[in-house]
């Protein structure tokens, strides 16, 4: 699926009970932002259910996911991934087929 | 896929890779200490204990990219640490996020997990400010942590003179270690030296700060142990009689040549005046200063 962003995983964190995620986007026009973002355990299985997809994978279709929904979307500094489906509600039809 | 995964402490397997990074990291850097495997052995044996104490960023094939380390709280206290005169509480030695080839982006990454994962790993342990020593010509290192509200704690002046061998080397033996007795009996008798036991001599060769490989004696007159690296050599040890004092100081001279350096240098603290004063008259001076950073504890 095309998307006008690129989203890049500097670094993976294992952290209780979940990841923490060091991410650079960087969207046509803009300067490049980074962004500290947490996904948990629950939130990895939520996503990727049986499937044996990486976290790093998820957190990489979320954030695409994201910004292909909303491209003007101005995310937070440090945000955990459950949060995103507050900002787009039908996010996991986003996510899922990323995956 | 990330480009790092940072991880934490796991097994000794850790150490060689972490050494190896940490001479590749520093080999351009003037007068970094060289350090040895068995000084890194004998500190991650502590992050046994806390596997957060170190965090290494592996890169997907596995290879190392960059660490950080700290370790466990000590009290600072004046007289044993020397100014600032008033306590300053519980400090953890906090180390700087080495990357290899160099890469900013992952100092910042490193650093800033390291920060915050703290607070977890040393939860159960008064902390009152982190601490770091760099060399005061490492000006990059030095900026990277002022940003981040470190502040200049303590200065350690380096004092140097070219390494050189005048007239026929001395002969020189090995100090052993069921030796360690007699040169804390030559610590004692040297005027410009803090006295120093058996036992912690001991501690310090089993522990990696002093390379029994590299300590030698000159006879009953003296002794010293030196750390090459490039073309400086640290004096890490230095005890003489006063009569032994300029023929050890030569022998040791000589010795830092012989292993390739071009130059000398001894660390001094603020209460070793007259190992100063002693080093001055014989032409010593200011080459670099060991600084001592600090910032308040999370």
């Amino acid at each position: 699926m095309p998307h006008a962003a690129t989203v890049h995983i500097r670094s993976e964190t294992e952290v209780p009970q979940g990841w923490r995620y060091v991410i650079d986007i960087d969207r046509d026009g803009q300067p490049p932002t980074t962004h500290r973002v947490r996904l948990s355990w629950v939130d990895h299985n939520h996503w990727a259910g049986e499937r044996p997809f990486p976290p790093s994978r998820v957190v990489q279709a979320l954030l695409e996911s994201l910004l292909d929904a909303d491209p003007g979307i101005e995310l937070p500094e440090r945000f955990d991934a459950a949060t995103a489906r507050r900002w787009v509600e039908d996010i996991d039809a986003h996510v899922l087929p990323r995956l | 896929m990330p480009d790092w995964t940072i991880r934490p402490f796991r097994s000794m397997a850790d150490a060689a890779p972490q050494y190896a990074l940490w001479l590749e990291a520093t080999a351009h850097l003037p007068r970094a200490w060289r350090s040895c495997l068995r000084n890194v052995e004998h500190q991650l044996a502590q992050a046994a204990a806390a596997p957060g104490c170190r965090l290494y960023a592996e890169r997907p094939d596995g290879s190392l990219a960059g660490y950080i380390g700290v370790h466990p709280p000590f009290e600072w206290s004046p007289a044993a640490h020397g100014p600032p005169s008033e306590p300053l509480g519980w400090a953890i030695p906090f180390g700087f996020p080495w990357t290899f080839p160099r890469d900013p982006s992952l100092e910042v990454v490193l650093y800033d997990e390291m920060a915050r994962s703290i607070p977890k790993t040393f939860a159960a342990s008064r902390r009152d400010i982190y601490i770091q020593r760099f060399r005061e010509t490492w000006t990059e290192h030095i900026s990277f942590l002022t940003a981040r509200r470190w502040r200049t704690l303590k200065r350690l002046p380096l004092l140097g003179n070219a390494a050189e061998v005048r007239g026929v080397p001395p002969k020189l033996s090995p100090v052993r270690m069921s030796e360690l007795q007699s040169i804390a009996e030559l610590a004692a008798s040297d005027p410009t030296a803090t006295d120093v036991t058996a036992e912690q001599l001991r501690a310090r060769c089993e522990g990696g700060w002093l390379d029994p490989d590299a300590f030698w004696r000159l006879g009953d007159r003296g002794a010293f142990a030196l750390e090459p690296r490039s073309r400086h050599a640290a004096v890490t040890a230095f005890f003489a009689t006063p009569e032994g004092w300029d023929d050890t100081l030569a022998a040791a001279s000589a010795h830092a040549a012989a292993l390739g350096a071009r130059e000398i240098y001894f660390t001094v603290e603020p209460h070793e005046q007259p190992l100063r004063d002693a080093l001055a008259a014989r032409g010593y001076t200011e080459v670099d200063a060991g600084v001592y950073y600090a910032r308040d504890a999370d």
